[in-house]
């Protein structure tokens, strides 16, 4: 019955898309689903990130001087089991952005968009405490709705289209999880690919592929369980189309180092995570990617 | 496990639907200057009125215009802007400087955020 779910979903997936393909869609909500080690149980939570951006004077306007970009988002996730080998997930965010340029501040606020998928367990023997070894895998796809706000860019405004509140576009998502355990320590690697369609507007953003691998150690204080993490994190983002041409001075990638910590107590989960840039190449560095703060309070039932 | 070549199959469907491939844009600006007319001759000190429409099509990056010494390539900027516009117009009143006599350039240079640089010219003399 749950196989036959999934299945329902994932061919409901096409047809979305190919609505999208006619004319409407698109992204910019983040994609990465993040470390989330107990792999069973519904859980809801509130989740806080935030991404902040330099922006490097245009060589041929220095005048112009240094500007800067806070995404700051905080956003509603749960995750729900639909018996033994199926999980859904929503994430609904909540955007509240900064632009900082020479001529003053201008904040952007609203509902973000939401993302839904639908993931499916491959294999796990996870729960066995005979086996020293233990693995996980699961695959997941699922969507990202343009519930957020995308406004056309008009003459003479600034030009980063990423500096709204939603994509304007539907989106398709594909996820693949996998945990390696070993007794308390272990390592998880997580790949996400986002296939962006056009919005309504003919402007598309780029394909996203986000992977990330980290090492964890549960530690037992009390009744407290604490899990550390330290992992890396690799974003790439293909060119923004606007209709129908690239736009080259979008796009790119970037390498971050990840640190994080895990508590959970009774039935809540605080984490809280850092990373850092240790190599990029965003939008023919125009942009320099700061660091990225995230912080979230889970409780599980 | 039945359901996995079903799960492909709509994964593959999925990723075959997208839009015909992007290009990128070759195409610069189009520039037009509008005033002052070509071989139009000044005396020093006269002030140039200049009148200039720029269309690009996804969108500017910033325009130049320049006064140029034919006999040196010496440049004097006159005017330069950056803007995101597809289309934009300017109207301006230029004052000319203390520059020797002879003929000169006026040179507009318009860039798109493809790096496309379009130019346009003409002459004017001043005595």
């Amino acid at each position: 019955m749950i196989q036959r779910i999934v299945v329902i979903i994932l061919l409901i997936l096409p047809s979305v898309v190919a609505k999208a393909c006619d004319g409407c869609g698109c992204s910019i909500s983040q994609a990465y689903f993040g470390l989330t080690p107990n792999t069973n149980g519904h859980y809801i939570g509130i989740w806080w990130q935030h991404q902040h951006y330099k922006i490097l004077p245009d060589h041929l306007f220095p005048e112009r001087g240094y500007g800067s970009d806070s995404f700051n988002s905080v956003e509603i996730r749960s995750r729900f089991e639909l018996g033994n080998r199926v999980q859904l997930s929503a994430i609904l965010p909540i955007a509240l952005h900064q632009r900082q340029r020479q001529d003053g501040t201008t904040p952007l606020q609203g509902l973000g968009d939401a993302v839904l998928l639908a993931s499916c367990e491959l294999f796990d023997n996870s729960d066995s405490i005979q086996l020293d070894w233990r693995h996980r895998l699961s695959a997941g796809a699922g969507v990202k709705l343009p519930s957020g706000e995308y406004r056309e860019l008009v003459d003479d405004t600034e030009s980063n289209p990423a500096y709204q509140t939603g994509s304007g576009s539907w989106d398709v998502i594909f996820n693949l999880a996998y945990t390696l355990r070993w007794r308390d320590a272990g390592l998880h690697i997580e790949g996400t690919y986002r296939h962006n369609t056009a919005n309504q507007n003919d402007y598309r953003f780029g394909n996203r592929t986000d992977v990330s691998a980290s090492i964890y150690q549960l530690l037992q204080a009390g009744t407290t369980q604490l899990m550390p993490t330290l992992g890396l994190h690799f974003e790439h983002s293909e060119w923004n189309e606007n209709k129908g041409y690239f736009l080259t001075d979008t796009g790119g990638q970037a390498l971050l180092a990840n640190v994080g910590l895990e508590t959970y107590w009774q039935q809540f989960n605080l984490g809280a995570s850092y990373s850092h840039p240790l190599q990029q190449k965003w939008n023919n560095d125009w942009i320099d990617a700061q660091e990225r703060f995230s912080l979230h309070l889970n409780y599980f039932f | 496990m039945k359901t996995y070549p079903i799960l492909l199959l709509a994964f593959f469907s999925i990723l075959s639907c997208n839009k015909e491939s992007a290009v990128i844009d070759k195409l610069g600006p189009e520039v037009q200057i509008l005033a002052p007319q070509n071989q139009a001759i000044y005396n020093i000190g006269d002030s140039i009125h200049l009148q200039i429409q720029i269309t690009e099509n996804l969108g500017l990056h910033g325009y130049f215009i320049w006064l140029v010494e034919k006999s040196t390539g010496y440049p004097h900027l006159i005017d330069k802007k950056h803007l995101h516009n597809t289309f934009h117009e300017l109207e301006l009143q230029y004052q000319l400087p203390d520059v020797p006599t002879g003929a000169y350039e006026i040179l507009v240079e318009a860039s798109d955020h493809d790096n496309n640089i379009s130019k346009a010219t003409i002459t004017i003399n001043i005595q």
